[in-house]
């Protein structure tokens, strides 16, 4: 093994900057993804107006609800200057939350709480509108409810009152406890994971592109597979003190090992930037994850004579890997109908945190029945 | 002595070599001649133990070429047609690869001189600015570094200048009367072939080849 690790040495000297090149791009090429899209997608929110006319609990807090919205880019303004952005189109719409907004939902009227003004630029108004509409009509549903149970003390003759506006803020408060629409529900006697407190950082998911990125260097770093079984070197080769298979497996370790390496400083780097965490069995699957794209990426090669084709066949397999991955773009309703397209895709079960995948298991097979088949040849 | 019986080798329907035996002495130059895909490339691959041939059996000294192949590899040494280099490496770098690989050991300044034997001084020089000759030099070095007692070479002057090639086969003469060793040599240049070679083996049945080493006065024996 010291032969074969000084042999590859010498092939890393002349690559060096190659070489560390294709080790931090899985990190690097995640940060500058990731950042870049978070900024780009910073840079296409919506831009609107808000105009607040009404100084109530009800409309502070539907401005508070547009404000975070993550699609909007909310201007507070007053009526005159908002129109006069919308005008020249640096507003996509203007909304205006007329005086006695609360009053007017309070008296269950329903007309007039909101003034709308768009433009023929106003791209985006309708689903914008529709939005604002939400807001105004969970606050409409609230009054409605609490006008319902402001009656039911007299119907059942109870002796306490309670006022609407004790009845909309206690629905509020309920409301963001129990936190409903985030709320997780299983089976008895089945656990499910807890669901983070915090929302997610970034809209992408960090390993699923750092996953991608890693598959597609583990191809474009076996490509020395290609280049060092070119006939007359593999007949060179084959005469060697250990056999050529035995010379492609003992290299591949080096690399695995030196990926591992890697692997691990990119997570410690990935996890300090994006300030994620990182539970102990996830180390595992990386593990897992590693040995498997490594072997596929190895068994890949062994059937490619020329580096050209075999690159553009792995970055095929690549984008292949990380759409069925689901890394890439959500595919639920695909593994819906086809659940078994899961099972093809090691990026899947890096993600699942799974340690032992299938794939792995046929990848391993494959590469038992390569190692120990009787070749037609003495090599 | 490597003695060759029956030797049969087809690729699928394709019969490359039919029946073939010879042997050839320690000490001795043999050309194999033959026209193009007459199997010389194919016989040498199979004396390298790295095909196997159909039929019949090879025996190298006591050595037997189904049983023995480990211990025949530590005495075979093969130059490749097309020239299997790193390209990438200086000299002195492919001779340290290949020896740290290789069956023996032997020191950088071991490696050197090997190089210097061949009149191959570029030893710093990267493999890619070597002219075609010091290229073929350095295959043929690389093959010698575990000191071979078969040598096997797949027209190893082939696009090579005249003065390259006549370093080389004066080379091979010296390890072969005064090293003992024994070599195989496939060449389409008759001159170089008559020159170098003690005997010759025609492979195939082409007329040409023997009309042309009878005018030459070689004698030839046909495989």
């Amino acid at each position: 093994m010291k032969s074969i690790l000084l042999t590859r040495l010498l092939h890393w000297r002349q690559q060096a900057w190659s070489l560390l090149f294709w080790l931090v791009l899985p990190m690097l090429a995640t940060c500058i993804f990731i950042t870049t899209a978070d900024n780009w997608q910073q840079d296409t929110k919506i831009p609107i107006g808000l105009v607040v006319e009404d100084d109530s609990q009800m409309a502070i807090q539907l401005v508070e609800a547009i404000n975070e919205h993550a699609l909007f880019a909310v201007s507070n303004l007053e009526t005159e200057q908002a129109l006069i952005q919308l005008e020249q189109h640096q507003l996509d719409s203007v909304f205006v939350i007329e005086e006695g907004y609360q009053e007017h939902i309070k008296s269950n009227r329903r007309n007039q709480l909101i003034t709308a003004y768009v433009s023929d630029m106003s791209l985006a108004y309708t689903p914008v509108k529709e939005a604002v509409a939400s807001h105004i009509q969970r606050d409409a549903g609230s009054s409605k409810a609490a006008h319902t149970i402001m009656q039911l003390p007299g119907q059942y003759g109870v002796e306490r009152d309670w006022s609407w506006d004790e009845i909309v803020t206690t629905s509020d408060q309920i409301r963001e406890r129990e936190s409903l629409l985030h709320s997780s529900f299983s089976f008895y006697n089945q656990q499910t994971k807890q669901e983070k407190e915090s929302a997610p950082p970034s809209v992408w998911n960090v390993w699923g592109i750092w996953a991608s990125i890693a598959v597609l260097t583990t191809f474009f770093l076996f490509d020395w597979v290609v280049k060092e079984q070119r006939p007359s070197m593999k007949q060179r080769l084959s005469l060697l003190k250990i056999s050529f298979k035995s010379y492609l497996v003992r290299n591949g370790l080096i690399y695995l090992a030196v990926l591992f390496v890697a692997d691990l400083v990119n997570s410690g780097l990935l996890l300090f930037y994006f300030q994620q965490s990182i539970q102990f069995d996830h180390l595992f699957a990386m593990i897992s994850f590693r040995i498997t794209i490594s072997m596929l990426a190895f068994l890949f090669a062994l059937r490619f004579r020329t580096p050209f084709f075999y690159y553009v066949a792995a970055l095929s397999l690549t984008i292949l890997l990380g759409l069925i991955g689901g890394a890439l773009v959500p595919i639920d309703g695909l593994t819906i109908m086809l659940p078994w397209i899961s099972y093809l895709s090691p990026i899947t079960a890096f993600l699942n945190g799974q340690v032992l995948s299938s794939l792995f298991v046929v990848l391993l097979s494959i590469f038992c029945v390569w190692y120990w088949r009787k070749e037609r040849t003495y090599a | 002595m490597l003695k060759v019986e029956s030797l049969t080798k087809q690729y699928g329907s394709k019969q490359v070599l039919a029946d073939v035996s010879f042997q050839v002495n320690p000490g001795d130059i043999v050309g194999l001649v033959g026209e193009n895909g007459a199997g010389k490339s194919t016989l040498l691959t199979i004396l390298a133990t790295l095909i196997q041939p159909e039929q019949g059996m090879i025996t190298y000294h006591d050595l037997a070429y189904k049983t023995d192949q480990r211990k025949l590899r530590q005495k075979i040494g093969y130059v490749p047609q097309n020239i299997a280099i790193w390209e990438e490496f200086s000299v002195e770098e492919n001779m340290v690869f290949f020896e740290q690989l290789s069956w023996g050991k032997k020191s950088r300044e071991q490696l050197r001189q090997l190089c210097l034997d061949m009149k191959l001084d570029q030893w710093k020089e990267k493999a890619q600015s070597l002219s075609g000759g010091m290229k073929r030099k350095l295959n043929l070095a690389i093959s010698l570094i575990h000191e071979p007692e078969l040598l096997l070479l797949d027209e190893p002057t082939v696009g090579i200048d005249l003065k390259s090639r006549k370093e080389i086969g004066t080379y091979l003469q010296q390890l072969a009367k005064q090293q003992g060793k024994t070599i195989i040599y496939t060449s389409h240049d008759m001159e170089e072939i008559i020159s170098l070679c003690d005997y010759v083996y025609c492979i195939g049945n082409d007329p040409f080849y023997k009309e042309l080493l009878k005018e030459k006065g070689q004698h030839i024996h046909v495989l």
